[in-house]
């Protein structure tokens, strides 16, 4: 976990600039033939994105890290089947997307299948575990942002999957409508429909705090 | 402009795709709606807020984390992926190969299979097929065919009261058509007609068939001196003793049917001379254009006529029932081949001595097996067997007492196995007094340790909830372990198997069945707790007859300082222990009366369990609502439908009681409020009729007996007519007097019943379970 200091380093400070078509569409070639170098320029320019989608989409920093690592696994060993008929970030977006809801999934089982009984003796280790969390905001939360960011936040991940995936693609990662759609799989009018429901959705959390 | 367009359209503000006049329109309404700018100016806060929130930055290993991984797949076989993975698209080479290793090849060749198998198993000659092929040698012209008459109709109400029976003419001779050879063609409709007319005619008792137990269905008889008559749940037409009385019994042989309608014998080939015979009357009547039948004998009965099967060998024939047929092919073969020793078929009903020294042989179920008798036929549609016990010689190797008396309760109630049991070396159940049915069973290597389950049997037999459970497998030690009995019915029950049955290992033994196996002389799991419970004060064995515990009175025991909760389980617990090993199985004719006073036998743990209450108010206390809880689920657990009597209205009845007989403390005599103690709590209860036998002996168990008494006044203050009970509710209710803080009292019976005095047996017992305070 690296320090907070350096994690919490914004999106315009910390990441990497968006490469261009032609660029991009040179590394892949070169990917494809096996270029490694090139490969590690692909992961350097796109790891801040497929980092924070997937943060955001999961809120937490581990489970962030093995996903964007696990993306760009994906990525190489399925790089022969990129054709370059969409931008390389769409495809990186869409990797990460199904790889969160995979982990949703498996999230939702363990929940299902986690029944804890406060009169089972345990050890010291799953007491711990057993502790409720504390309301409070921790660390990183306080340095994040008031009030108003810990409710947005909270807010959005109160969201059913399919909304927090577009809001995190629409007005985080400043996907247009057609880049989400391609990105998630499904049609122009279901990402409008999803954007504006999360909208009001969000709105109706947190507009409270808006005055 | 509405707010649904306006929403609609939003997104399409945002994103900037609003042209033209709907950019107006949009605009115009914010004009209009202060509000509504409000919440655009909130999406965009929102929007902003998402736009600009920050994400932290991965940390710095991880881009050399992840290309670590990429160089170690390189380097070992997994980069052959991404190569194959590179290449433009797979061959069909490709395809083929992975379409004989996938999963699709496997799948198409199951499917081949079963068709194949669907096939081979649609074209498999069936006992239907065996049984056109019998109909087609029926009809060869070399047998010796005659005329059978058609059926004579049932007796009319004139016949009946000349006296003439079936069979007979208003004047007293045979009917014409009751001379012909005898024919056993029985449809339902005739079925009814024999039972109605059996009924009428009063024939009782063993002679009379059980409608249950008649089929419909066809069945020829031989007849001879190697097929004597013997008793069948398929009626038979009189024949050649038709002019004899209802109740005379053919031939010297059995009783049944044929007692009552005459022997039915025919020879095979007069049986089947019938059919053509029954064939050609048909062939005349469509000549003739009447109905080619008789009402007697209908058009379905015969065609069901014509699928006779053909007699194998000359050995008998029997016609399957036309609904169970297929079961009826399927008949057991033989008897149970097991280390119980399988004794000569025994009918349940009916019959005599001959009747069953001749039911073996004298029938043939259609496939040509063994022949049974009805009885035997009904358990072979279930696919069972009937079983008879006896103690293998020797006993077992515990010492057991060659015989003992449940053996021979269940021989008496009767016992079925079922086929597949006996095949499988596993598991049989027999049934006492129920018909058998399909029982589920599952046993482990070497003990039996599962569950039966039994379905649709209590409602039938509901007089004989005992099951009896005969292991026929190969153990060598008695069984061991828990039995569970789940009977569908039962449910709400869960006994354990002890409570309703016995085990009859292959040995011959009945073992103890315990939850655990405990040593030969050790007490029982019952046995301790009821000791341990004695340890406590809870129960007391010795009490006197007048309820009262020598040495102990029930102050020093209320010092004890025991909750009623435990006293309560104290009661349960004495009811269980006392339970008796065979609930009774007749339900008898008369309503129990019987004292309320409560039986010494658990006095002192009734007391302890109202002994709080002492001094109680009106109302239900904590304590009351306790120790009525506990009986009730009781109760419930024991089949009996509780209602708990609502507090107020409790309250109402100690009213009534203190306005009718004076201060709760004062009545002198009172039926359903013992003198001085005050109500504390009601629980009506209803019990069927059929479940009353083992519930009033449950009850006594406990130490409670029952005593009609006055009906509660909150029976009719339900019914509206607390007035009238005012006025007569003196008399009526001076009666016994409760000894302890619990009386039933059946308020379905009249005051004056009793013992002595018939009473009709009412379909549910209703009685009322009080708790009262103690004084």
């Amino acid at each position: 976990m690296p320090p907070v200091s350096e994690s919490l380093r914004g999106r315009e400070a910390g990441r990497s600039e968006t490469p261009s078509h032609a660029e991009e569409t040179r590394l892949v070639q070169a990917c494809q033939r096996g270029d490694e170098a090139a490969f590690e320029r692909l992961v350097e320019l796109h790891l801040d994105r497929v980092f924070g989608l997937a943060y955001r989409l999961l809120q937490d920093y581990g489970e962030a890290e093995d996903t964007a690592q696990e993306v760009f696994l994906n990525c190489y060993r399925h790089m022969g089947d990129f054709r370059g008929e969409s931008r390389l970030s769409t495809w990186l977006y869409r990797i990460t997307t199904n790889l969160v809801k995979n982990r949703w999934k498996r999230q939702e089982r363990r929940k299902e299948l986690k029944h804890d009984s406060l009169d089972a003796p345990r050890s010291q280790e799953d007491a711990r575990s057993l502790d409720p969390p504390d309301p409070a905001p921790g660390p990183r939360e306080r340095a994040q942002g008031g009030e108003i960011t810990q409710a947005l936040n909270a807010a959005i991940s109160s969201l059913a999957p399919d909304y927090q995936e577009v809001v995190a693609l629409r007005f985080m990662e400043n996907l247009s409508y057609d880049e989400i759609a391609e990105a998630l799989g499904c049609s122009i009018g279901t990402v409008k429909s999803r954007i504006n429901r999360a909208r009001h959705l969000l709105r109706e959390r947190i507009g409270y705090l808006l005055g | 402009m509405d707010k649904k367009r306006f929403h609609d359209l939003l997104e399409g503000y945002f994103s900037g795709e609003l042209q033209g006049s709907q950019l107006e329109a949009f605009e115009e309404a914010l004009e209009q709606h202060p509000d509504w700018r409000a919440e655009l100016d909130q999406h965009r806060a929102i929007e902003s807020l998402m736009r600009g929130a920050s994400s932290p930055a991965p940390p710095q290993a991880l881009r050399a984390r992840i290309m670590e991984r990429v160089r170690a797949e390189r380097e070992s076989p997994a980069p052959a992926r991404v190569e194959e993975t590179a290449r433009s698209r797979p061959s069909l080479m490709d395809h083929l190969r992975r379409f004989v290793l996938g999963w699709q090849a496997p799948a198409l060749a199951t499917v081949c299979l079963l068709a194949v198998v669907t096939y081979a198993v649609l074209n498999h000659p069936s006992p239907h097929s065996r049984v056109a092929r019998g109909v087609s040698d029926l009809r060869s012209p070399s047998l010796d065919i005659t005329i059978a008459p058609e059926r004579p109709p049932a007796p009319t109400d004139r016949d009946r009261a000349g006296g003439r029976g079936y069979g007979e003419t208003a004047a007293g001779e045979e009917r014409a058509d009751n001379k012909a050879l005898p024919t056993i063609t029985i449809g339902d409709a005739d079925a009814d007609n024999y039972n109605k007319f059996n009924r009428k005619a009063g024939v009782k008792g063993k002679n009379a068939p059980e409608p249950s137990r008649v089929q419909a269905g066809l069945e020829l008889r031989r007849t001879g001196a190697d097929a004597p008559s013997l008793p069948s749940p398929v009626l038979g037409v009189p024949a050649e003793t038709a002019a004899k009385k209802p109740d005379s019994k053919p031939g010297g042989g059995a009783g049944g049917p044929q007692g009552v309608a005459g022997a039915a014998r025919k020879s095979d080939s007069e049986a089947l001379g019938e059919v053509a015979v029954l064939r050609e009357k048909k062939a005349a009547a469509a000549q003739e254009g009447e109905s080619p039948v008789s009402n007697a004998i209908s058009e379905e009965v015969h065609n069901r006529l014509e699928a006779v099967a053909p007699p194998a060998g000359g050995r008998p024939v029997a016609v399957a029932p036309p609904a169970p047929a297929a079961q009826a092919v399927a008949a057991p073969a033989s008897p149970p081949a097991v280390s119980l020793a399988a004794v000569p078929t025994t009918p349940a009903t009916g019959g005599d001595e001959a009747s069953r020294a001749s039911s073996s042989g004298s029938y043939a179920v259609i496939a040509g097996e063994k022949s049974t008798t009805g009885e035997e036929r009904q358990l072979a549609a279930r696919g069972m067997t009937r079983l008879d016990l006896v103690q293998k010689p020797g006993g077992s190797p515990e010492g057991a007492a060659p015989t003992d008396d449940r053996l021979k309760l269940a021989n008496s109630l009767g016992a079925a196995a079922p086929t597949e049991a006996r095949t499988n070396e596993s598991l049989a159940y027999g049934t006492a007094g129920m018909a058998p049915a399909a029982v589920t069973a599952s046993r482990p290597a070497s003990v039996f340790r599962g569950t039966v389950s039994m379905a649709g049997q209590y409602e039938k037999h509901a007089d004989s909830p005992q099951v009896l459970v005969v292991c026929l497998g190969p153990q060598t030690s008695p069984v061991e372990g828990k039995l569970t009995l789940r009977v569908d019915q039962y449910a709400r029950r869960s006994e354990d198997f002890r409570s309703l049955g016995y085990i009859v290992s292959a040995n011959g033994s009945i073992p103890v069945v315990e939850q655990k196996p405990r040593e030969v002389g050790a007490p029982s799991a019952a046995e301790k707790k009821a000791a341990s419970a004695d340890e406590e004060g809870l129960m007391k064995k010795a009490v006197s007859k007048d309820g009262k515990v020598p040495g102990q009175k029930a102050e020093s025991r209320e010092k004890e300082g025991l909750g009623n909760k435990e006293r309560s389980k104290a009661l349960v617990l004495a009811g269980a222990v006392n339970r008796p090993a065979v609930a009774p199985a007749v339900a008898p004719a008369v309503a129990p009366a019987v004292a309320p006073a409560v039986a010494p036998a658990a006095a002192d743990a009734i007391r302890g369990m109202a002994a709080k209450t002492e001094g109680a108010k009106l109302k239900e206390r904590p304590d009351t609502s306790q120790a009525l809880e506990q009986m009730e689920s009781y109760l419930r657990s024991r089949g009996v439908r509780v209602v708990r009597v609502p507090v107020d209205e409790v309250i109402a009845d100690a009213k009534w009681d203190t306005a009718n007989l004076g201060k709760a403390g004062a009545a002198p005599q009172s039926g359903t409020s013992p003198a001085g103690r005050k109500k504390l709590g009601s629980l009506l209860c209803t019990v069927p009729n059929r479940d009353m036998p083992w519930v009033l002996e449950e009850l006594r168990k406990m130490g409670i007996e029952l005593k009609p008494v006055a009906p509660s006044p909150i029976s009719e203050i339900r019914s509206g007519k607390p007035a009238q009970l005012a006025e007569s509710g003196r008399k009526e209710r001076a009666g016994g007097r409760g000894g302890t803080g619990l009386s039933v009292a059946p308020v379905s019976l009249p005051p004056q019943a009793s013992a002595a005095k018939k009473v009709t047996a009412p379909r549910v017992l209703e009685f009322r379970i009080d708790l009262y305070d103690l004084p």
